[in-house]
């Protein structure tokens, strides 16, 4: 399943051809730029997170302590 | 609950609770919308809106059963969402036919598809990646909502209603008398159709047979005929309200770069008010132009991909839309749906002129817009081969297939039940190559013309326009000295008017204008004298 879903890229790819925002049919303007803009506050806020999550397990990496935190984020275990 | 005895916190509320899907493509419309806050029509930005809001659950009931949670299913449909909504705009810097494009959609799709199979298969609650996504989704859209919640304090004075800027006409009459002088009305709008001396002189094209077959059939042209302004919205709105558009300058609150306003006039004109006050059915062809799209007063409309333009616009810039405009996929591709509304919209007339009704029917055709989607026989042509023509060859195929198109449709309705008065008006010309188009071959407009430094040459260019009007048989003779037919749009509905309705309109004196540029929308200048006569 999916090695066939993999299989479908190339024909993606194939399909994307001609790809950059295209010149729609429209007057309204795209927004690229307010897109780009959230892409880049949801990345910032994204790698805050994940370093306040992730605190605890970098002060020991950087402390040179072998051991490893606790899972801050409770983030273990399907259910 | 613990585990090996050492208690487990229990999650706070932004990790239990994974909202993140349903804001995710919230955020991503209020982007574009905040960027277009100045044309889109909120109720189609509502609508919009509220489809993205009842679809993105749907996505995450679909995937839930297959990641064994909500949290893990709403990590995966956000995954999904992010990649089919954010993708192509983080490519926008990507020429078209670029292998790097299909590189690195090749790439991100491969992204995707390892994370979710990775999520798939590993064994995560997705505690933190649920608090992270939640926190995402509420801070990215701040400043869009900043910015719009600025932008409707300091315009909330700005919503005035058509009917103020442009009261209704006097009440017509609805003696059996006066119903039977009432004949149709059709006013047809080739988009940016240029006036025969223009084609001749700047497109090297021979217009004289086609206009010879309007004056055989009983239609006045009026040559050398100019727009009063030189834009659609600005054009439409002032023949449609039977006025010039001054009415504006009362309203001193109106902000210099808001289209709303002015949009809203053309979308509840004073025609449409009138005719449906007199009992007419009305019939609208629109494109996807937002403002001409939909008349509120019509019986019937007739369009191909018929959507708010907020949602086109939205749809354009995703994936699928994507994947649409590189493949011509069907009617999702506004390319091929341009093509198929422009010939279905002349069958669609063609059928119209047979009914037995008292109608009035406003088509704004753009076969002579580009995208110029057909070659001289009318056939749908690929971008390719439409971009493979010579500099004028598009336009003057499009004004061929346009004259074929017309003929067709003025036979059908001359054959018709009714009596009727056609208006054959374009709302402006084509723009000139020297101002500065993005891409000639688009719609892309250019936002910023300082259209006050314009040369006459320029503007004779950009407001010529075709202008013939036919009035029934019986009733031409009334065309006299005394009331002779208008020479420009504005005079058009009140001849119509004082004819037929018998409602005193004085023609205006016949005046052309622009405005200074899209910052100042409102601000015209005449510019009458600078257009030859």
């Amino acid at each position: 399943m999916i090695e066939r879903i993999f299989g479908l890229a190339p024909w993606l790819a194939l399909a994307y051809l001609g790809f950059g925002i295209s010149s729609a049919q429209a007057y309204l303007d795209p927004g690229t730029g307010s897109i780009i803009l959230q892409a880049v506050i949801g990345a910032v806020t994204g790698a805050l997170i994940v370093i306040k999550l992730y605190w605890y397990k970098l002060k020991q990496f950087f402390k040179g302590d072998g051991k490893n935190g606790a899972d801050e984020g409770g983030d273990k275990g399907r259910s | 609950m613990s585990v090996a005895g050492k208690p487990v916190p229990r999650d706070g509320t932004l990790a239990r609770l994974p909202f993140h899907p349903l804001l995710l493509p919230l955020c991503f419309a209020l982007a574009v919308y905040a960027r277009n806050r100045y044309e889109a029509d909120i109720a189609g930005v509502l609508w919009v809106m509220l489809a993205l809001v009842l679809g993105a659950p749907l996505l995450v009931l679909l995937l839930r059963p297959l990641y064994g949670s909500w949290r893990r299913g709403a990590v995966a449909a956000s995954a999904i969402l992010f990649y089919l909504l954010y993708e192509p705009s983080l490519l926008f810097w990507l020429e078209p036919s670029n292998s790097l494009s299909v590189a690195i959609f090749a790439g991100a799709t491969l992204l995707l598809l390892i994370v979710l199979l990775r999520l798939w298969r590993s064994p995560t609650r997705a505690a933190g990646l649920t608090l992270a996504l939640n926190a995402i989704v509420l801070v990215v859209p701040l400043p869009d909502i900043w910015q719009l919640g600025n932008w409707a304090a300091e315009s909330r004075a700005t919503i005035a209603a058509a009917s103020e800027i442009f009261p209704d006409l006097p009440t017509p009459a609805t003696t059996a008398a006066s119903l039977r002088n009432q004949p149709d009305i059709w006013y047809l709008v080739p988009d940016r159709y240029s006036n025969a001396a223009i084609l001749r002189s700047k497109f090297g094209f021979d217009n004289g047979p086609f206009l010879a077959t309007l004056r055989e059939n009983g239609f006045t042209i009026v040559d050398g005929a100019h727009a009063n302004y030189q834009r659609t919205a600005v054009s439409m709105a002032s023949t449609l309200n039977l006025d010039y558009l001054d009415a504006f300058s009362q309203f001193t609150e109106i902000d210099g770069r808001d289209w709303r306003p002015l949009y809203r006039t053309l979308t509840d004109n004073r025609v449409s008010r009138f005719l449906d006050r007199a009992g007419y059915r009305i019939y609208r062809l629109g494109s996807h132009w937002e403002p001409t799209r939909r008349d509120p007063y019509a019986d019937g409309h007739f369009n191909v991909f018929d959507m708010p333009e907020f949602g086109q616009r939205l749809f354009t810039v995703t994936v699928p839309g994507q994947l649409a405009y590189a493949t011509g996929f069907g009617a999702i591709d506004g390319w091929y749906a341009h093509c198929q509304r422009l010939q279905r919209q002349f069958d669609d007339l063609v059928t119209l002129a047979g009914r037995d009704e008292r109608k009035y029917v406003l088509a704004h055709l753009l076969i002579t817009h580009p995208p110029f989607v057909v070659d001289e026989q009318g056939r749908c042509l690929d971008r390719a081969e439409a971009n493979a023509r010579p500099a004028a060859a598009p336009y003057v195929d499009s004004v061929k297939v346009a004259n074929t198109q017309f003929t067709r449709l003025i036979d059908a309705i001359q054959a018709g039940p009714r009596p009727a008065v056609i208006v054959l008006m374009a709302d402006e010309g084509p723009w000139p190559q020297t101002m500065k188009l993005l891409k000639p071959a688009t719609f892309a407009s250019s936002e910023m013309v300082d259209w006050t430094t314009l040369s006459p040459e320029q503007l004779d260019l950009k407001m010529g326009i075709l202008m013939a009007i036919h009035l029934p048989q019986d009733q031409q003779s009334t065309a006299s000295a005394e009331d002779p037919l208008p020479a420009s749009p504005v005079n058009v509905f009140r001849m119509i008017f004082r004819r037929y309705f018998d409602l005193p309109l004085e023609p205006l004196p016949d005046r052309h204008f622009i405005y200074h540029s899209d910052e100042s929308i409102y601000d015209f200048v005449d510019v009458t004298e600078r257009l030859p006569r």
